[in-house]
């Protein structure tokens, strides 16, 4: 922690000659650390298959990693441009993964970041002054190597004038103009969503560097997998290939041993989802593959598998807190190399036929369907014990996952101490 | 090396002399209440603390989240996942570096106290004044003597002129009040002899042998090693033997050699006591009418229970003052005060032998029958016929040796009039400016029959006078009963040294053990040779061992 703090000295040093302004300590909920809204959207999937999975099954546990990424941003100062005073966010990001060692989690990486975000070139555009102000350390952008920027521990900064996803032309799009600096809800929304993409970055950062040092193990991930395959290039120039799956190869190393759960579901598909709420001895588990879907903090991609399930239909008796009908189900994402996970395939997975897809894993003879159900029993061992957390969250989330959120969670610097950069 | 960290909650602050700190995992870590603990900031700072609570945790809310984590309520179900377990440790701050009264300013790390910490404690107290008092446990080997670490008490505030006396409070049996009272004894004539003091101590034998054989030492300490470990075969704790041998070695190298110094020790008894075989050359002590003085016979004759009316007061005084060193008897006093030598002088109103005045004459009668009552109790200490015995006599006293007055069996009036009189002769000794001894310390069980709280009486009075003038005099007296509760509040006040033992959950409830903070639940749980102590020198009380004493393990 105490190069965070170091940096912060540095930064506070830049905004000072940059005229900003302290803000007033306010603590805003919502920049605490942002969580989830419940929403759900129905979109159109096909069920591929649908496995029921005694509730204690007696597997082995699989997984030895479990990743997670926190992050608090918030409003530390404000500049004035053209009359116009624009907030200047800081934010702390970390991710982390706890290993399992004889059922005790312990942690194993850790990575941080302090990003100073604002607007950079909407200002050099509202005021010429602030061509000269360029603000210290590397800037996390379009240009990539991002995981790297992170690890060297320099000071970072990025600019939300500017994506940092390419646009068609090869160039960055532009997301605030000068005249978009008056509308101040906007800026914060923008920083805000920096953020969560540069958390989202620096998750698969830390994936792939779990990847080059064991390459075997299996890893349980916080949150959807699709959002990832859309910034490989922006995390290190290997995993350019991840997007779009441009590198079936890289793709297949990376996704084989990674499932990813997803405790707010916002996608479901359009029908048949009922039969994961039946009561019955067993627990079923519809799988189904979605299209490409965005939502605000969902994605679902045809890469990956989807499973539903009512992770404790136990405790739902108990907790009253339901906010919809699916608030207990939690899905878990599995690219399909986790199941054809066959190094002839490395190559061409991604051109699998739906309809292949579907027969094999309807074949309980078949390697992948078999596959497929011990990934399921060790996801249903993981059902417990229950996490101390929200109703919601003990219906849907991993104890292990909750242990490695509450492990990086108290290394986050406070409101106060990031403020603390301008007192 | 670092076992854990300062916590700095909301929930659990920091406060100057008491903080919490967590504990890393790992079970085999082993620290327990009464632990020391070391907690040093980066740059210096170090607090030397006492492990006074303990807590495991989890992150688990209730036990709600127990149950249903358990695969709703299924014991058998065994997770992937252990969820971590937090231990909690309460450290009571005994000494902080630099001396300041202000709470840890940062997560430090906290690690076990060794021998170099623990003799931090020391510094407060002078090498000249430092007297053994018990000790630490500072390592996992409890048969290596460098694993119990020595604890002093600060003469001055033990003895005098700073503070003085010392309570003992605990379960009779269990709490081992009377080893721990002799093992004080050694200290301070180990102490006294060191510093060229003439020391001397007085235990009254209220029980059983308790201070019996006290001269049936082994020759050497091979010899004590041997005893050592054929007691702890004998009482089935063979495991004890590693650690009171360890303890007396450290205490050896303190200087506290009950062998090698050879204290002596002197018994006084009373005629026909059966347990005289157990002492060596005991001189036989008895009391004869004019070896008192006033203060003695209104202990012998009155009690809280019994308040004599004041004309009774007035005339025993006129007595007294009329007979004492003249040759009276207690018969003599019994004949004065009977009917038949009454002289009647008008109405009601006669007049008692000798003694000028004259009493209505239900007061000379009600004090006879008091008298007769007492003498008919006292047989074994009171010459009735005679007007002298062979009282106790401050001039018996050796230089730093012990001196075992026994009272085992005698009645409550005589052991009323036995202490009140040795006591009153001791100060009276002390005061004297041509002595022998310049020092006593008085060992008295069952402090709570002769200083009990509530009313007064006339042995409780000069039991309170003792121990508001014993610092001055250095007279100090070392009480000890079952339950300091119903010790008088002046006379437990007054005791600037407290020690607790084993005692009953619902006697340290009693607000008087306040001062005892957490460490109170732990009281309960106290083994045989484990003592809470609370010295003036030291912010907090202290959770510390002593060894056995060697004749208790005699063959």
């Amino acid at each position: 922690m105490s190069i965070v703090t170091d940096r912060l000295a540095s930064l506070k040093g830049y905004l000072g000659n940059a005229g900003a302004n302290p803000l007033p300590p306010s603590d805003i909920p919502e920049e605490r650390a942002p969580d989830l809204p419940t929403a759900t959207s129905s979109s159109a999937a096909r069920e591929m298959a649908h496995v029921g999975i005694d509730p204690f099954p007696g597997a082995s546990p699989l997984f030895r990693f479990f990743v997670d990424g926190v992050q608090r941003t918030v409003p530390v100062a404000e500049v004035t441009a053209n009359n116009v005073r624009v907030p200047i966010h800081l934010s702390h990001l970390i991710v982390g993964a706890m290993e399992r060692v004889e059922r005790e989690l312990r942690p194993f990486i850790v990575q941080e970041a302090l990003v100073l975000i604002f607007p950079y070139q909407a200002l050099q555009a509202a005021d010429p002054a602030w061509s000269a102000r360029r603000p210290p350390g590397r800037e996390l952008s379009s240009s990539g190597r991002i995981y790297e920027a992170v690890k060297s521990r320099d000071l970072l900064y990025s600019d939300t004038s500017i994506t940092l996803r390419l646009g068609s032309g090869g160039r960055p799009g532009v997301l605030l103009q000068a005249g978009d600096l008056i509308r101040t809800g906007e800026v914060r929304r923008k920083a805000l969503d920096r953020a969560k993409e540069l958390l989202r970055i620096m998750e698969v950062g830390l994936v792939w560097e779990l990847r080059q040092r064991c390459p075997e193990d299996w890893i349980l991930w916080d949150g959807p997998l699709a959002p990832p395959l859309k910034y490989g290039r922006l995390v290190d120039p290997t995993l350019q290939g991840l997007e779009e799956i441009a590198r079936p190869d890289i793709a297949f190393d990376f996704l084989r041993r990674v499932i990813g759960a997803v405790k707010r579901v916002q996608i479901i598909p359009a029908g048949g989802l009922e039969v994961a709420l039946s009561s019955g001895s067993s627990l079923v588990l519809p799988i189904y593959r979605f299209g490409d879907v965005i939502e605000e903090d969902d994605a679902v991609a045809k890469e990956i598998l989807s499973a539903f399930l009512w992770l404790r239909p136990e405790l739902t008796g108990e907790i009253s807190a339901l906010w919809s009908t699916v608030s207990g189900l939690a899905r878990f994402d599995i690219p399909i190399p986790a199941v054809f996970d066959n190094p002839i395939m490395r190559d061409n997975w991604n051109t699998l036929d739906e309809n292949t897809i579907e027969a094999l894993l309807a074949n309980s003879s078949s390697t992948e369907r078999q596959r497929l159900e011990k990934l399921l029993q060790v996801i249903v061992i993981e059902r417990w014990p229950v996490p101390t957390a929200t109703a919601t969250r003990m219906l849907t989330e991993l104890f292990p996952i909750a242990e490695t959120e509450l492990w990086l969670t108290s290394q986050l610097l406070s409101v106060y101490e990031l403020r603390g950069v301008f007192s | 090396m670092a076992i854990g960290r300062v916590l700095i909650t909301q929930r659990e602050p920091a406060k100057p002399y008491e903080f919490w700190c967590w504990l890393q995992n790992d079970p085999s870590l082993q620290v327990e209440v009464g632990t020391v603990l070391v907690a040093e900031g980066d740059n210096g700072e170090k607090a030397l603390a006492l492990v006074e609570d303990m807590q495991s945790t989890s992150a688990a809310l209730d036990h709600l989240l127990e149950f249903y984590g358990s695969g709703y309520g299924n014991p058998n179900i065994n997770p992937p996942t252990r969820p971590a377990l937090i231990r909690l440790a309460k450290l009571r701050v005994l000494y902080r570096e630099p001396s300041t009264a202000s709470p840890p300013t940062g997560r430090w790390q906290v690690r076990f106290a060794q021998a170099a910490d623990v003799t931090l404690l020391a510094q407060r107290i002078p090498p000249q004044y430092r007297i053994l008092v018990g000790f630490l446990p500072v390592g996992s080997d409890q048969a290596d003597p460098a694993s119990w670490l020595p604890v002093f008490a600060h003469a001055q505030f033990l003895l005098g002129p700073e503070g003085a006396h010392v309570n003992i409070t605990g379960a009779t049996g269990l709490a081992t009040k009377s080893s721990y009272a002799l093992f004080l004894s050694y200290a301070v004539l180990a102490w006294s002899a060191a510093v060229g003091e003439q020391t001397a101590v007085v235990l009254f034998n209220v029980k059983r042998r308790d201070f019996l054989s006290l001269h049936g030492l082994p020759q050497d300490w091979n010899t004590a090693s041997q005893w050592i470990q054929q007691w702890a075969q004998r009482i089935g704790e063979p495991a004890l033997a590693d650690r009171v041998q360890a303890m007396w070695t450290q205490a050896i190298a303190q200087g506290v050699d009950p062998i090698g110094l050879q204290f002596p020790v002197k018994y006084f008894t009373y005629q026909g006591d059966p347990d005289v075989s157990f002492m060596q050359n005991p001189q036989i002590y008895s009391y004869g009418f004019d070896d008192l003085q006033r203060g003695d016979f209104e202990a012998a004759l009155f009690t809280a229970a019994y308040h004599p009316t004041d004309p009774q007061v007035i005339l025993l005084t006129a007595y007294l003052d009329a007979k004492l060193g003249q040759g009276t008897s207690f018969q003599t006093m019994e004949q004065d005060l009977s009917r038949q030598s009454l002289r009647r002088v008008q109405g009601n109103e006669v007049q008692v032998p000798g003694v000028p005045g004259s009493w209505m004459i239900g007061v000379p009668l009600a004090l006879g029958r008091r008298l007769t009552g007492f003498l008919s109790h006292a047989s074994h200490v009171v010459e009735r016929n005679n007007p002298n015995g062979r009282p106790f006599t401050f001039s018996a006293l050796q230089a730093n040796g012990l001196h075992v007055i026994q009272l085992y069996r005698l009645t409550e009036a005589e052991k009323r009039l036995v202490v009140n009189a040795v006591i009153r002769e001791l100060s009276q000794g002390l005061e004297q400016p041509s002595r022998q001894i310049n020092r006593v310390l008085v060992i008295a069980d069952e402090l709570n029959k002769y200083a009990p709280s509530g009313a007064m009486s006339p042995m409780k009075e000069q039991i309170i006078d003792i121990v508001a003038r014993g610092r001055d005099l250095q007279l100090t007296l070392i009480g000890a009963q079952q339950f300091a509760s119903q010790v008088d509040d002046q006379v437990y006040g007054n005791s600037e040294t407290k020690v607790v033992g084993y005692s009953d959950i619902s006697e340290v409830s009693n607000p008087i053990y306040k001062y005892l903070g957490d460490l109170r639940d732990q009281v309960p749980n106290l083994k045989k040779g484990q003592l809470i102590l609370k010295h003036p020198v030291y912010p907090s009380p202290l959770i510390i061992w002593f060894p056995t004493p060697l004749h208790e393990m005699r063959p």
